[in-house]
């Protein structure tokens, strides 16, 4: 689970990079360390669902 | 094919399947997809059809049911299922075509591995949700 976890972090550093490569923003958010959303979709009012 | 749970009543209306099946749909079951389709067997009569479709069964088939009869039920199911199924999911700037595995950012094509694009196909099939590491991660150790 822990490699899993590692190449999750790589998959979503690698989309980021190639957005930022397009001239984009990062494509998701990292939030709290503890799970991802979409940075143009992320509501406050999700955060404490069920992570 | 999506995943399917099959029980048996047999005659029975109020077996505790249904029970069961009613808190599934409901997402009384922790950890339980409710979205997981049930083939329930044994209706044979009216009011046990009833019952069933309304404690949420996809599939109801008859105690006579042959194996041939059941797969068929089966696989119609899966049938109307996909054909109902949304094929594009759009959340914010990005657009994710699962049919044709293509995803546009920004109204830009943006090229993916095949983990990158089930990552993003999976974050934009709800709005507004955050999603759990190990949501994601599961499946990130096979590319």
């Amino acid at each position: 689970m822990a490699d899993n976890s590692r190449a999750l972090d790589t998959h979503i550093s690698r989309l980021n990079i190639k957005a930022r490569e397009m001239g984009l923003g990062p494509l998701l958010d990292n939030v709290w360390g503890k799970g991802y959303a979409v940075s143009t979709a992320r509501s406050d009012q999700n955060l404490g669902l069920g992570l | 094919m999506h995943t399917f749970v099959a029980a048996g009543l047999y005659g029975v209306a109020s077996a505790p399947e249904l029970e069961l099946l009613r808190d599934l749909r409901n997402g009384d079951i922790q950890h339980a997809e409710r979205s997981t389709k049930a083939v329930v067997l044994g209706v044979d009569s009216e009011s046990t059809a009833i019952t069933a479709l309304s404690s949420g069964a996809d599939v109801i088939l008859p105690s006579s049911a042959s194996e041939s009869l059941i797969v068929a039920g089966v696989r119609n199911a899966d049938r109307r299922l996909r054909i109902g199924r949304r094929q594009t999911s759009q959340l914010g700037d990005i657009a994710v075509d699962r049919e044709f595995r293509q995803v546009t950012v920004a109204g830009k094509s943006f090229t993916t591995t095949n983990r990158e694009f089930d990552l993003l196909a999976a974050v934009t099939s709800e709005n507004r949700r955050v999603w759990s590491r190990n949501e994601l991660a599961m499946g990130c150790g096979d590319h």
